[in-house]
């Protein structure tokens, strides 16, 4: 699924296009009074960017000339659709949840007008996170999910009480 | 060059009922993280720098040591069992080893890996130990061009041997340095890339970088095949280490792989898994029976175990003498020693030679009871396994986001680790190397600085960038190991064509 040379192509494009806009960004870098004797701020991060464009630019080239770039014109970027989905849905899953605890928790609390007194946002994230990982990588087997739950809950213990660390 | 007090110091700092229980869990760790599919050493670091924040240095390096070493032991198991290389570096074991498991020689095999890994680690912690300390006394002499050229040699030979694309390759390091000019500048002290954020002013920080690009693009990367079930037969566990006679007759082998293993693991860029070829392909050349490899040779498993054990001491060759880290392993490792405000090179074994004692015993100290370990635990890490990637993968990335809000106590870590972990499973699935990009991280303020002053100082002229005698050796050996095999090849095409 979705040849390895169409995607390596499509990828470059972005780069390329963030390549260009952070190379715009850093055109306004400025040296201040104290860095006078050394090169200015922006000559670094300039040259690195049309390295890496140069670099890009050539493996685009050998893409639409050899129709590969290191042996990989037969190949494709994913073995079926179910192996895109698992990969892609895990993915989704985890900013998702991220999300929840860093914004979405406080705004479906203001949306629905009441606060997740019981447990926490980051501890509803937490004890969700491995299970909908899990399930989102096609596990349809119960006792992984009480599996799941239980480490969870082992490795909030570690860190919370082993590490002293204050989750929030 | 033998300071007593250091020695004394460090073998104080590692003979503590807490570092040695950290010794003995970090081997176990690191066979575990090594035995499951995917999950290699760089991974089993990564997820256990988080808990070192809050170590002394002593106990921390132990700790990572003993999963670097065992983690790469412990992806021979899975191979020989399964034929699923826990490891790149046991790939090369899979064959022999899986093929003797097959023919009822499981616990041969499992004997031959765990006694051939320890005595490579052995080797190499031996070579660190003397080359290490003269190795430091020529990077005393080392100024800005120098450690130019040793980035710019490590960047390139990174680049030359990761991934198949030479282009590819080029274009991570490159975004590998260009990630490090985020933040305020270090010289001029003006804003790059900060976005108006204070939580861009120092950057990108090292330790959620790592954790993403290996921890969490593993996990992506993971779950498109994790329901793949692994079944395997259990009679054939039992370990069975070779005895001196055995050993007597695999000396040859062993001295090879050890050297060849030590020799790749300095180079940057080459690592285990390289190692552990070289050493199978040299051993099957040398053959008197080319052809029993891969059908269950012993010195087929033993070979490349040997080798890549014995890249650990070699990659920390570079690593402590000069701070530059040769694999992604040994880049983490670098991380270990930032978070304890120390900086790897000639100045530490002048004012710290207890820390460097302290590592060198303890390779010798992690090695043993590898082997103890290893022996008693095989038929267990085996079944390990088993346990379905449906309740490894979560748990890695809930240990990774644990781990990095626990160092950093910010939500915006663990953002950088996410994008970090995303940016990894886009690379990797669109067939880059991750090593240039770790490298190139890891490497870019040395680089900058290194560049800018070098630049400085020879007031603007590319020139003086050469006109050192160090430098100009490490550029003759960068040019020797990028085309010295090309011209060798057309030397002999015209030595043949002659004739």
């Amino acid at each position: 699924m979705i040849p390895q040379r169409i995607a390596n192509l499509i990828f470059a494009v972005i780069m390329l296009i963030v390549a260009g806009y952070m190379a715009w960004l850093a055109w306004s870098f400025t040296t201040p009074a104290l860095g006078g004797a050394t090169l200015p701020t922006k000559f670094f991060p300039l040259v690195l960017l049309g390295f890496i464009a140069v670099s890009i630019g050539i493996y685009v080239f050998e893409y639409l000339t050899k129709g590969h770039s290191g042996e990989d014109g037969d190949e494709v970027v994913y073995a079926g659709f179910p192996q895109m989905r698992r990969g892609l849905l895990t993915l989704a899953v985890v900013l998702a949840i991220f999300w929840f605890w860093r914004d979405g928790g406080e705004m479906l609390e203001s949306a629905l007008g009441f606060k997740f007194s019981m447990i926490p946002i980051w501890g509803i994230a937490g004890l969700v996170l491995a299970p909908a990982v899990a399930f989102a990588m096609g596990a349809r087997v119960w006792w992984h999910y009480i599996v799941l739950v239980a480490c969870t809950l082992l490795i909030y213990a570690a860190f919370a009480y082993g590490l002293g660390t204050r989750f929030k | 060059m033998f300071d007593a007090e250091a020695l004394g110091l460090a073998l104080s700092a590692l003979f503590t009922p807490w570092t040695l229980v950290l010794l003995v869990f970090g081997v176990v760790i690191g066979i575990v993280i090594g035995v499951l599919p995917g999950l290699g050493p760089p991974v089993a670091l990564s997820l256990a720098l988080p808990f070192t924040f809050a170590m002394d240095f002593v106990p921390s390096i132990v700790l990572l040591l003993a999963i670097y070493s065992a983690s790469i032991y412990g992806g021979s198991i899975s191979a020989i069992v399964a034929k699923i290389p826990g490891t790149g570096a046991a790939v090369a074991t899979a064959q022999d080893g899986n093929a003797m498991f097959r023919q009822g020689r499981g616990g041969e095999a499992l004997g031959l890996s765990l006694t051939g890994s320890v005595i490579g680690g052995l080797f190499s912690a031996v070579v660190l130990m003397i080359f290490a300390p003269l190795l430091a006394k020529l990077a005393a002499q080392f100024g800005p061009r120098e450690y130019l050229a040793v980035c710019v040699f490590g960047l390139a030979v990174v680049v030359r041997v990761a991934g198949r694309s030479l282009w590819k390759g080029l274009a991570m390091a490159g975004i590998g340095l260009w990630l490090t000019t985020w933040g305020i500048d270090p010289l001029s002290g003006g804003e790059r890339y900060t976005f108006g954020s204070y939580n861009f002013y120092s950057g990108i920080k090292l330790l959620p970088f790592l954790i993403g690009i290996f921890a969490v693009s593993e996990v992506f990367i993971g779950a498109e095949k994790a329901l793949t079930k692994i079944e395997f037969d259990t009679s054939s566990l039992r370990i069975q280490i070779p005895g001196w006679k055995r050993l007597n007759e695999l000396k040859g082998a062993i001295m090879r792989s050890s050297v060849v293993g030590t020799i790749i693991g300095i180079i940057p860029g080459e690592g285990a898994a390289v190692a552990a070829y070289y050493a199978y392909a040299e051993e099957k050349r040398r053959s008197d029976e080319p052809d029993a490899f891969g059908k269950g040779s012993p010195i087929g498993v033993l070979a490349p175990e040997t080798a890549n054990n014995a890249t650990v001491g070699g990659a920390l060759l570079p690593t402590m003498t000069l701070g530059v880290p040769g694999t992604p392993a040994a880049a983490i490792l670098l991380g270990a020693f930032a978070i304890n405000n120390l900086t790897p090179g000639p100045k530490l074994f002048e004012e710290r030679g207890d820390i460097m004692y302290a590592i060198y015993i303890g390779l010798f100290l992690i090695n043993i009871v590898m082997m103890v370990v290893g022996y008693f635990a095989i038929r267990f890490a085996a079944q390990i396994i088993r346990v379905p990637q449906t309740i490894i993968l979560p748990l890695v990335l809930l240990l990774s986001i644990c781990g990095v809000f626990a160092t950093t106590n910010s939500l915006f870590a663990v953002a950088t680790m996410l994008a970090a972990g995303v940016f990894g499973y886009c690379i990797r699935k669109l067939g880059f190397s991750v090593a240039p990009l770790v490298i190139g991280f890891v490497l870019g303020v040395i680089f900058e600085d290194g560049f800018r002053q070098s630049i400085t100082t020879s007031q603007g002229s590319i020139l003086e960038f050469f006109n050192t005698p160090i430098g100009l050796v490490i550029y003759a050996l960068l040019f020797l190991t990028l085309f010295g095999g090309a011209i060798w090849k057309q030397l002999r095409k015209l030595g043949g064509g002659n004739k």
